[in-house]
């Protein structure tokens, strides 16, 4: 299985390390709402995982095991005593991570984990490979959140990051593994924050615990609660990081 | 009186545009609001007022500033 190696960027601070993994189709800047609420106490990392990003576009299998063993891969850059805070397939990801080094991961904070909850209905991964245009971007990006001030700056950057040679076979493959995932049950590793969107249209939000703890539920925001929500959820990050 | 400077975005992203102020001029705030929308090449921010008072708008809707650059006076 040929995987691309996960790339790390630091985007500042000093502390104990805390690494950002986004969800599917994004990439390491999706976390400029987040990053600076922790950028004082904490060294913050994100990462591009394969087929994201400036990483290669080798995915393996597409799975979210797969994306994680790239990032286990590259993680020991991170040192000890890592939180790592993940987003939709980064909170999948995540829980893979912490699985494979789970003396290095003292935190996970999972924003709407894909595998976690209720299948999602929206098709979002398998619509946005075949992004054409700004409108297509507009219409398939319009389920994420319930502000679309939220999503229009985002589109330009999208079509950018699709007309990479290789980027929208390489997301297919993953959407394709995120379609037949299956539920992740096993209680996780490291202490569990969940965040869920309450209008979450991409993942629906549980009605009940999920991975042992009941998510912290935001009222009327969709499935990018970091970003639509972010001072409500950076304050829930650094409770879960005990910062402050 | 308190600050509301642009904050760290990450080392590859220096500089943001005034999207929208929520609020107008010298209008009371209160800590935590949502104040003013600021966006970079990649996506939106939201900015909370950090205190709660008059807020004095240094930066107009369509500025362009840097990192650290006061967006914002709280009085």
């Amino acid at each position: 299985m040929t995987l691309s190696p996960a790339v790390l960027h630091r985007l500042g601070g000093e502390g104990p390390p805390v690494l950002f993994v986004h969800g599917f189709g994004a990439d390491r800047f999706g976390w400029a709402a987040n990053a600076h609420a922790l950028i004082g106490t904490r060294t913050v990392w994100a990462v591009d995982l394969p087929g994201h990003g400036g990483a290669g576009n080798a995915v393996g299998d597409g799975s979210a095991a797969a994306l994680a063993t790239a990032l286990a891969g590259v993680a020991g850059e991170l040192g000890g005593g890592l939180a790592v805070i993940g987003h939709s397939l980064g909170g999948a990801v995540a829980l893979h991570l912490a699985r494979l080094m789970p003396e290095r991961i003292t935190a996970l904070v999972l924003i709407a984990p894909a595998a976690v909850g209720p299948p999602g209905v929206s098709g979002f991964q398998d619509r946005f490979p075949a992004i054409g245009s700004a409108a297509d971007a507009a219409e398939v990006l319009g389920c994420l959140a319930e502000r679309p001030a939220v999503v229009a700056p985002m589109i330009a950057h999208v079509l950018s990051s699709l007309d990479v040679p290789g980027r929208r076979a390489a997301l297919r493959t993953v959407a394709q593994a995120l379609g037949h995932a299956a539920l992740e049950q096993a209680p996780p590793v490291a202490p569990v924050t969940v965040i869920w969107g309450e209008a979450d249209r991409v993942l629906p939000c549980p009605q009940g615990a999920v991975l042992g703890v009941h998510p912290h539920v935001i009222p009327a925001t969709g499935h990018l609660p970091h970003i639509e929500r972010s001072g409500a959820v950076n304050r829930l990050i650094r409770g879960a990081l005990a910062i402050d | 009186m308190t600050l509301l400077p642009v904050p760290q975005l990450g080392n590859e992203i220096t500089e943001a545009e005034v999207s929208e102020w929520f609020r107008p001029d010298g209008a009371e705030v209160v800590q935590g609001e949502p104040v003013v929308s600021i966006s970079t090449t990649k996506m939106a921010i939201d900015l909370e007022a950090p205190a709660s008072g008059k807020l004095r708008i240094l930066i107009a809707e369509g500025d362009i500033a840097e990192v650290g650059t006061v967006l914002a006076r709280i009085e």
